[in-house]
């Protein structure tokens, strides 16, 4: 039985690998793919054997103290040194912001920057749970979803394409998640583009719509539709709307879940910055208020930074100075911060956080994550280069850093978020530098430091190093003692090993290659005009429309090698053939360790 | 006279060695340019690249997948050429899928990746969505048989864990049927031929297939050029160097290119002083 089963295993593993090639059986494709995933476990495990051996060889070594066991201990200690810090990834980033790199390094959808198709993700999230329970409900009762879903509700098109695909996901009902999920995806597409084309008017009417009656159906018709944080994402959602709709009061009053936060301030994006009446009734506001404080402090503000307007700079600098601990500035809804937050959840003791040039999207799972911690954090201050005009970002970023650490309430704990991308990027975003720079300076305290990107984490490295201080740096690329064993120790042994061979061919060349014979001529020959080939400088001992090197050494390699290498390649397949065909039936054992 | 050669035959090989350490090194800091003519097999190679333009260019979405076999040892002469290539399918707005079926194939050619996204007009290339690293996974042929069928049964996350699903640009690529170009980079045994057995249809919309491999594995190489199952080859430093050229960015293979002609000019002038040696003494050992 011992060489009778692996016999089996090999000739059943072969016979279906083959079989496979020349029949479409689904069966026999299945088991094709279980045994390739098989073989894929067994070449895995087939390394953590090499490292067995590797100690059970140089252990044996040591230990009868044979020659050269010096060499072995080396070995041995720098396996294990690689392995403990490779596992333990030490200078690396732990497995949490392994997940928060992966997020930021993940482009969720094609959901835009500004703030009315980030609600329309929103809406369309909310929808597609809606239509989730639809297709369910659909699925189950072989309806169609025109007919289950409220006619009030305004979907376009999307009814007749979510009855379309409805065969499907009864036909692969055990799946049904998953394809529900993809639907989805093409629904936040589809929904976000047609919200994009419609006008504010428009735009205004439907949403509410929509969303009143989403909001209606999750409460009655699904209960079962399991929204984290609900209310707080209604709320959320309602003061995003209202701000839409231009109704500031309306906006106001829906801010109640921004419990610590007395100032919003978002920059308009190109859609409100072109509606004239927003402005208007802003620049209103302003000038019925006795003063800008005032402005601020009479309630809750949501205040939109006009894009190009010298108020800006006055204003900007005016809301910081008043509420710069208890200030809320944000361009548009980023998963940066969100990540940031949700890394902070950890830290009770957070009471500053920053985050710069962050361009990532937002899910779902972001917003209930914003919700959930923003109140924790006192003070929550984002830059981006979005904000126009250097000159406010400069004027006002010295008094943040100023504060930012003269508070000695608590422990002070910073995050710093930054996402910067190529040299040309960094030099657009000096002010953010600089002020990146200046907070590491100025820190007293431990600074915990995300870097999204590897470009961001070398910087923020470099800048921490050079500011001093306690600091946890997060990241894989920079910093990691493995990527570190890699590039400084394993690369440059490799290289070695590897020129090493040209001082050994050089020497061999030298001794060895003889015309001997005229075999050994003819291949002297051959390998010099080769040789002459595979340099530039062999063009030089060319006569232009006589002899040419280069066309020589073509000849070489297309002709003779090329037919030599091919009879040497077929004679090798027809082995291969054979003795696979031997190893299948079973002729072949001597891999089993006997006859 | 006989006596001189004779000790020229025995020659210390530390002397040798001396004459190779400098004239691989001194070239790097004394830079000579040369003029490089590509030879047939990287201007096959070139022209693939350049077929795929015509698609790019009529609006169409290119995928490339570019698999790293090699290790640091053979990186000056692999390096450079995944370099110019990346760059050229930057350049084309090519969208690009990177793996490796040895470890040390994806950190290396991120390497060039990385250095290439630094520059300004490549500020706007995303990751997922103008390119993805897969990594490595072991496997080596079963994986590329795997990803024939369904690239995610193989990669169900790229290297940083992230569910091909949540990636753009994956979403679009189930297998190699929506993969136009396969770039194989290799200095290890199967090289190409794993590729072609595995992953290359006979029939005549299968993807192309171009290869990079060392110096040595030219030879071998050429019978898959010439029977058509790969459309481009770039063999060795002069490969790179060829390319370099062609695609007219002279980089790191252009500069190497003139330390490896002195390297070989001394071992030609060592085989032909070794040769004259030979035959002045061999009447004498007859």
């Amino acid at each position: 039985m011992r060489k009778e089963i692996p016999l089996f295993i090999t000739g059943l593993v072969g016979i279906v690998l083959i079989l496979q090639y020349f029949s479409p059986n689904k069966s026999i494709n299945g088991l094709e793919g279980i045994f390739t995933n098989w073989m894929q476990i067994i070449a895995a495990f087939s390394m953590i054997l090499g490292v067995l051996n590797l100690i059970r060889v140089n252990g044996d070594k040591i230990y009868k103290k044979r020659k050269n066991w010096g060499f072995s201990i080396v070995i041995i200690v720098s396996l294990f040194a690689t392995l403990i810090i490779g596992f333990a990834n030490i200078g690396g980033k732990s497995m949490y912001n392994r997940k928060i790199l992966r997020t930021n390094g993940t482009v969720v959808g094609n959901i835009t920057k500004d703030v009315m198709s980030h609600n329309g993700f929103k809406v369309t999230d909310a929808s597609f749970g809606i239509m989730f329970k639809a297709l369910v409900d659909a699925t189950q009762k072989e309806k169609t979803i025109s007919s289950i879903l409220p006619k009030s509700l305004k979907t376009g098109d999307l009814r007749a394409k979510f009855d379309k695909m409805l065969p499907i996901v009864r036909k692969r009902s055990h799946k049904s998640i998953e394809i529900v999920n993809n639907i989805g995806r093409q629904v936040n597409v589809e929904l976000e583009s047609s919200l994009k084309k419609m006008n504010s008017q428009s735009f205004n009417e439907s949403i509410l719509r929509v969303y009143d009656n989403l909001e209606k159906t999750i409460l009655e018709e699904n209960k079962n539709f399991k929204l984290e944080n609900k209310k707080l994402i209604d709320e959320n959602i309602k003061a995003q709307l209202a701000f839409l709709f231009k109704n500031i009061d309306t906006a106001n009053s829906n801010l109640k879940y921004y419990k610590d936060i007395k100032v919003f301030i978002t920059e308009f994006n190109d859609f409100l910055s072109k509606d004239k009446d927003l402005i208007a009734k802003l620049d209103e506001n302003i000038k019925n208020s006795k003063s800008y404080n005032d402005f601020y402090k009479k309630s809750s503000v949501l205040f939109a930074l006009k894009q190009n307007n010298k108020l800006n700079d006055f204003l900007l600098k005016n809301i910081l100075d008043t509420y710069l601990n208890n200030i809320y500035v944000a361009k548009s809804y980023k998963n940066a911060k969100v990540n940031i937050l949700k890394s902070l959840s950890g830290n009770k003791d957070l009471i500053n956080a920053l985050t710069l040039n962050i361009e990532n999207k937002l899910t779902q799972q972001y917003i209930k994550d914003f919700n959930k911690y923003v109140s924790n954090t006192e003070q929550y201050i984002s830059g981006n280069k979005y904000v126009k005009g250097d000159a406010i970002i400069k004027a006002t970023y010295k008094p943040i850093i100023a504060k930012l650490y003269t508070t000695e309430k608590k422990k002070i704990a910073s995050v710093i978020s930054a996402e910067l991308k190529s040299p040309a990027l960094l030099k657009k975003l000096k002010v953010n530098q600089l002020f990146l720079t200046s907070l590491i300076k100025n820190s007293k305290s431990e600074v915990t430091a995300l870097g999204i990107s590897e470009k961001s984490s070398e910087f923020i490295m470099q800048k921490l190093l050079e500011g001093g201080g306690e600091y946890k740096l997060y990241t894989l690329e920079v910093g990691s003692s493995f990527m570190e064993i890699y590039r400084y120790i394993f690369t440059p042994l490799s290289s070695t090993m590897f020129a090493l061979l040209a001082f050994f061919v050089a020497s061999a060349s030298y001794r060895a290659f003889r015309a001997r014979n005229k075999e050994a001529t003819l291949l002297l020959v051959a390998g010099f005009l080769v040789m002459l080939g595979a340099v530039p400088i062999g063009e030089m001992l060319s006569i232009p429309g006589v002899f040419s090197v280069a066309e020589v050494s073509d000849f070489i390699m297309n002709v003779p090698v090329m037919s030599v290498q091919s009879g040497i390649m077929i004679g090798v397949a027809l082995g291969v053939i054979s003795t696979s065909l031997r190893l299948i039936l079973g002729i072949e054992r001597s891999h089993l360790g006997g006859d | 006279m006989e006596k001189f050669f004779e000790k020229l035959l025995n020659i210390d090989r530390k002397i040798i060695f001396l004459l190779i350490a400098l004239s691989t090194s001194v070239p790097l800091f004394y830079f000579y340019p040369q003029k490089i003519i590509a030879n047939k097999a990287s201007r096959k190679y070139n022209d693939a690249i350049n077929k795929l333009e015509e698609k790019t260019k009529k609006g169409e979405e290119v995928v490339v997948l570019i698999s790293g076999e090699y290790d640091p040892g053979t990186v000056p002469e692999l390096s450079p050429m995944a370099r110019a290539t990346i760059k050229k399918l930057l350049d084309m707005k090519v969208k690009i899928i990177i793996m490796g079926l040895v470890p040390m194939g994806p950190p290396l050619l991120m390497e060039e990746f990385n250095e290439l996204l630094k520059e300004p007009k490549y500020s706007d290339v995303k990751y997922g969505i103008d390119y993805v690293n897969l990594g490595y996974t072991v496997g080596n042929a079963v994986v590329i048989k795997g990803m024939v069928k369904n690239i995610k049964d193989k990669y169900p996350v790229d290297v940083m864990g992230t569910d091909l699903n949540e990636l753009p640009l994956m979403r679009k690529v189930k297998n190699f049927d929506n993969i136009d170009m396969i770039v194989n980079f290799s200095s290890m045994g199967g090289g190409v031929k794993t590729w072609i057995q595995f992953a290359k249809k006979t029939t005549e919309e299968s993807m192309d297939i171009v290869f990079g491999c060392t110096g040595v594995m030219v030879p071998e190489s050429y019978p898959y050029l010439n029977s058509g199952q790969i459309q481009g080859l770039l063999g060795g430093l002069k490969g790179a160097a060829d390319y370099e050229s062609l695609i007219k960015e002279p980089k790191n293979a252009t500069k190497y290119i003139f330390a490896q002609s002195i390297a070989h000019v001394i071992i030609m002038l060592f085989i032909i002083i070794g040769n004259i040696a030979f035959f002045v003494t061999r009447k004498k050992r007859v």
